[in-house]
C-alpha cells in the first residue's frame, strides 16, 4: 500500500479529465440544435452568398414568426407530457373567421380580438376534453385539427378570401425602417415564454407536473386546472398565429398551413423538449424553429426541388430525434 | 479451500466518479460461491452504486469486476445476465398485465414455428414455480399477485437461467414481518441448495438474520469486508455502518391537553366508518395490514382518497375531505410511501422540489432568493448529501430523497403531518434522526400520524397506537400497553379480549 499516496492524485486528475470531457459532450448535445444551425447557415452561405445578407435574413425571421408561434403551443403541451395536434387547425379556422368577418365589413381590430378569442376557445375545448373528459391528447386534438380543417372549407366554401384591412394586416405587412414588424412578435414571443417558464410558478407547475402528474397532484397542483390552462394558451399563440398568417397572405387559403404541422412538431422535439413531459428549454425551442426555417429557405435558395426540401427537413428532424435518444441513454447511463 | 469457498465474484480497485463526487473510492471486494453476502451503508455510501456497477447498469470510472475470474467489467448488462449475474431493483420487476407464467419466460418466449406455444409456456412456468417452492397459479395476472409474492416471482425471475449470482437491493421494503420471514426462509433453502446471494437492507435484524458475510460501506469506502454479522451485536453493526454510536431513539410519551384532528365517521370506499382524534403534539400510530384501513384513512385525511361521508376538523375549522388543496391548506401534509411514483419529480432541482407547489413569489415573480434560502435552511437541518441546490432529483440516492420530501413537507409549516413509512430506505443513523426531529417538532404542538411497518419502530415513537382490522378500527394501545406483539395481535384475526383503551 506504499504506493497509494502517489496514485491517489493521479486518480483524481484522470476523473477530473474525464469529466470535463463528459460535460463538453454534453453541452454539445443539449445544443445540437444550435450548432446545426451555424453548420447549415455555413453551408448555404456556401452554396449561395445571399443566404448571408440582411435581406434574406429578415426574411428567415419572418417566415419563422408563424412557425413559433404553433411550436411553442405544442411545445407547451408536451413539456405537461400532452400534446396539441390541433395547432394548425385552429390556425386556419380562425384565420379563416376574421377574413370573413372583414369580408361581411367587421373592422380589422375587432377580427383580430374574435381570432385570438376563437383560439383560446378552443384550447378550453380541448383542455376540458383532456383534463376532465380524461380523452387521450393526441387524439383528441388529431380529431379537433380535422374538424377545424374541414371547419376552413365550411367557412370559406373553398373560396381565396383576400383582406386589406391595414388595421388587422399591419403586424405581417408593416415595416419600420425597413424593417418587417412580424418578428417583433416572434421576440415578444421567446421572452414572454421564458419569464413564463422560468420566472412564474405557473411555469414551474409544468415542469412539475410534466415531470410527474401524481407528485404534483400529491403537492396540492391542481393538475386538471394547469392542463386546461394550458391548452389555452396554446389555442391562444395558434389563434395569433392564425393572425400572423393571414396578415402575412393578406387573405386566406382552403389549404393555409397544411404542411406546417409536422414542422411545429418537430422543432420542439428538435430543441430537446421531451415528448414524455418535464424537459425542455426555450432556448431550444427557438433554435429548433430557426433551424427548420433555415433548412427549407437555404435549400429553397440554393435552387434544389421542392421534392428534396422535404425530404431535407425530415433528414433534419430524423438527425435531431437522433441526437435526443443518444442524449437520454447518456444521461440514464449516468444515473 | 473447499468449494464453498471459491472465489464467486472480486472487485479490483473499482471507483465511480461523478462530477466531483466520488459514489465509490478503490473497492477491493470479494463474494463467494454459495454465501449470503450482506452490503450495509448508510444512504448514499455507495451500496447502490457497488451493485450497480456489478449489474452492468453503470460503467465504473475505473477498476476491474472478476466472476469467477473472468473480466466482465466491459461486459453489457445483457451478457452479464447470462452469465448469471442479476440484480433485483427495489420495485417489483413484474408486469403487472401480464400471467405469471409469461412473466416468467419473458423475453424467451418458447414457439410452435410462428406461434407462441402456450403449453410449453405454461409447463415452463410450473416447473419453475414448482423447483423456486412457490404455489400460485400460473394462468393469474403477476399484478393480482401480493407484493411480496410479486417480489418472489421477481427472483425467480433472476435464478432461472441458473442466476450464479442473485443481488437484492431491499427486497423486504413494504412487507410485513411475517411476509419478512416467510421470504428469508425461501431463500435460505435456495441458499442451501447453493444459490449465492447478495443482500442489501438497511435492517440490522434482517442481515444477522440471513447473512454470513457482510461488507460495509460508509462515505463510498469499503470500512469492513468478511466480517460475520451473526457474531456481533446490532449496535456494533451500526456504529460500523456509521462510524459513530447510534444512539437508538425512544420517545417519553406524552398525553396531549388538547384535540387537534376530529375525524368522525369516516367513509372511504370499503373503509369506515373511522372515528378518532389526534391531539396537540401527540404521535398517534395506525397499524394494519394492507388493505386493513390505516393507509387508506391515512390517505383519506391528506385528500388523496374520495371520502363518501363523515367528517374531518382540525383546531376546529372543518376541512372539506378529499381534496389535496384544501388539505394542505389547512395545515395536513402527507409523506407518502410511493416515493418514486407519487413523491419525486426527478427531472426537477433540489431546491425546486423543496417547495413543490408553494413557490414563494414575490408579485408574479418567483423569488428564488426565498427558494434557495428554504433549500440552506433544511440542507442544514437534514444534511442531505447533495452537489448543491440545483442537482436533480433524480441524481440523489432514495434516502436522500426522502429527506428532501420531509424537508418540503416542513417547509409548509403543516399542523398535523401524516407520515407513510417515512424511514424507508432510510439508513439507521437517520432514522433515529428522523425521529428526533419530529419528537421536537411535536414539542411545538405539531401533532404526528405514523404509519409503519416496523412494529419495534413504531413502538419506540408514538404515543399512543390505533388498530385497522378489514376497514374498521379494532382497537387502541396506550402507555406501557404499546408493544410489538399487542400491535400484532391486533393485526390478525386472533385478537385476546382486551376493552379499548385499557
Amino acid at each position: 500500500m506504499t504506493t497509494a499516496p502517489p496514485v491517489a492524485p493521479q486518480v483524481e486528475a484522470a476523473a477530473a479529465a474525464k469529466v470535463q470531457r463528459v460535460s463538453v459532450g454534453d453541452f454539445a448535445l443539449d445544443n445540437i440544435v444550435w450548432l446545426l444551425l451555424v453548420a447549415f447557415v455555413i453551408i448555404a452561405t456556401i452554396l449561395n452568398p445571399f443566404f448571408f445578407s440582411v435581406a434574406n435574413f429578415q426574411n428567415i425571421l419572418v417566415q419563422t414568426t408563424t412557425l413559433a408561434f404553433v411550436a411553442v403551443a405544442i411545445g407547451l403541451s408536451m413539456l405537461l407530457g400532452e400534446i396539441d395536434l390541433s395547432v394548425i387547425g385552429i390556425l386556419g379556422f380562425t384565420g379563416a373567421i376574421g377574413a370573413v368577418l372583414m369580408d361581411k365589413g367587421v373592422p380589422g381590430s375587432l377580427a383580430i380580438l374574435v381570432v385570438l378569442a376563437v383560439g383560446a376557445f378552443i384550447g378550453l375545448v380541448n383542455g376540458i376534453c383532456v383534463a376532465k373528459v380524461r380523452m387521450t391528447s393526441l387524439i383528441e386534438t388529431l380529431a379537433m385539427g380535422l374538424l377545424l380543417g374541414g371547419g376552413v372549407l365550411a367557412v370559406t366554401k373553398g373560396r381565396t378570401i383576400t383582406i386589406s384591412d391595414t388595421s388587422y394586416t399591419w403586424l405581417g405587412q408593416g415595416q419600420i425602417l425597413g424593417w418587417p414588424i412580424m418578428p417583433v412578435s416572434l421576440v415578444v414571443l421567446f421572452l414572454a415564454l421564458a419569464f413564463v417558464l422560468y420566472r412564474t410558478p405557473w411555469g414551474r407547475k409544468i415542469y412539475a407536473t410534466g415531470g410527474n402528474t401524481r407528485a404534483a397532484y400529491a403537492a396540492g397542483i391542481d393538475t386538471e386546472r394547469l392542463t386546461i390552462g394550458t391548452f389555452v394558451l396554446g389555442g391562444f399563440l395558434s389563434g395569433c398565429a392564425g393572425w400572423l398568417a393571414t396578415s402575412y397572405l393578406s387573405g386566406v387559403t382552403a389549404t393555409m398551413g397544411s404542411d406546417l404541422l409536422l414542422y411545429a412538431v418537430a422543432a420542439p422535439v428538435i430543441g430537446g423538449v421531451s415528448l414524455t413531459g418535464g424537459r425542455g428549454r426555450v432556448l431550444g425551442m427557438l433554435g429548433g424553429v430557426l433551424l427548420l426555417t433555415v433548412v427549407q429557405v437555404g435549400l429553397q435558395l440554393t435552387n434544389i426541388s421542392a421534392y428534396y426540401v422535404s425530404m431535407a427537413g425530415g433528414m433534419m428532424i430524423f438527425l435531431a430525434v437522433a441526437v435526443d435518444a443518444v442524449r437520454v441513454r447518456r444521461r440514464q447511463a449516468r444515473h | 479451500m473447499t468449494a464453498a469457498d471459491a472465489l464467486l465474484l472480486e472487485t479490483k480497485g473499482l471507483t465511480k466518479v461523478y462530477g466531483r463526487f466520488t459514489a465509490l473510492a478503490a473497492t477491493d471486494i470479494q463474494i463467494h460461491a454459495g454465501s449470503i453476502h450482506g452490503f450495509l451503508g448508510k444512504n448514499g455510501a455507495g451500496k447502490s452504486t457497488l451493485v450497480k456497477l456489478i449489474a452492468g447498469l453503470e460503467t465504473p470510472t475505473r477498476g476491474q469486476i472478476l466472476l469467477k475470474g473472468e473480466d466482465i467489467t466491459h461486459l453489457p448488462l445483457s451478457r452479464r445476465r447470462e452469465l448469471g449475474v442479476h440484480l433485483l431493483d427495489q420495485q417489483p420487476q413484474v408486469v403487472a398485465d401480464l400471467s405469471v407464467a409469461e412473466n416468467l419466460v419473458l423475453p424467451e418466449y418458447p414457439r410452435k414455428g410462428l406461434f407462441l406455444d402456450k403449453r410449453a409456456m405454461r409447463r415452463h412456468a410450473k416447473e419453475l414455480l414448482e423447483r423456486y417452492d412457490l404455489h400460485f397459479s400460473v394462468d393469474g395476472l403477476a399484478g393480482a399477485l401480493s407484493t411480496p409474492d410479486q417480489r418472489r416471482l421477481s427472483i425467480v425471475r433472476t435464478l432461472m437461467d441458473e442466476g450464479d449470482l442473485a443481488m437484492l437491493d431491499e427486497p423486504t421494503t413494504a412487507l410485513s414481518k411475517r411476509e419478512r420471514e416467510s421470504l428469508f426462509s425461501w431463500i435460505r433453502d435456495l441458499n442451501g441448495k447453493g444459490q449465492s446471494f447478495v443482500f442489501i437492507s438497511h435492517f440490522n435484524s434482517e442481515i444477522q438474520a440471513i447473512c454470513d458475510n457482510v461488507t460495509v460501506l460508509r462515505d463510498g469506502k469499503v470500512v469492513a469486508d468478511g466480517e460475520d454479522p451473526r457474531t456481533m451485536s446490532s449496535a456494533e453493526i451500526s456504529e460500523l455502518v456509521v462510524g459513530d454510536k447510534v444512539q437508538e431513539f425512544v420517545r417519553s410519551r406524552r398525553t396531549s391537553k388538547r384535540d387537534r384532528l376530529v375525524v368522525r365517521d369516516l367513509v372511504s370506499g370499503e373503509v369506515g366508518p373511522v372515528s378518532f382524534t389526534v391531539g396537540e403534539g401527540e404521535v398517534l400510530g395506525l397499524s394494519g395490514l394492507p388493505g386493513s384501513g390505516a393507509q387508506e384513512t391515512a390517505r383519506a385525511l391528506a385528500g388523496l382518497r374520495q371520502v363518501q361521508s363523515g367528517s374531518i376538523s382540525l383546531d376546529g375549522r372543518d376541512i372539506k375531505p378529499g381534496r389535496v388543496r384544501d388539505a394542505i391548506s389547512n395545515g395536513v401534509a402527507y409523506l407518502t410511501n410511493d416515493r418514486i411514483g407519487e413523491g419525486v419529480v426527478g427531472l426537477i432541482s433540489i431546491q425546486e422540489m423543496l417547495r413543490l407547489g408553494n413557490w414563494p413569489t414575490r408579485g408574479a415573480v418567483l423569488d428564488r432568493t426565498a427558494i434557495t434560502e428554504t433549500y440552506e435552511k433544511y440542507h442544514s437541518r437534514l444534511q442531505f448529501r447533495v452537489s448543491g441546490p440545483t442537482q436533480p432529483m433524480e441524481e440523489l440516492s432514495g434516502g436522500n430523497q426522502q429527506k428532501v420530501l420531509l424537508g418540503r413537507l416542513l417547509a409548509l409549516h403543516p399542523k398535523l403531518l401524516i407520515l407513510d413509512e417515512p424511514t424507508l430506505g432510510v439508513d439507521v443513523a437517520t432514522k433515529e434522526e428522523v425521529h428526533r426531529l419530529f419528537d421536537e417538532l411535536t414539542s411545538d404542538g405539531m401533532s404526528v400520524i405514523l404509519l409503519a411497518y416496523d412494529t419495534d419502530e413504531m413502538v419506540r415513537t408514538v404515543d399512543r397506537v390505533i388498530t385497522f382490522q378489514d376497514g374498521r378500527l379494532s382497537g387502541e394501545l396506550t402507555g406501557d400497553d404499546i408493544t410489538a406483539d399487542r400491535i400484532l395481535a391486533r393485526l390478525h384475526h386472533q385478537t385476546e379480549t382486551v376493552p379499548a383503551g385499557a
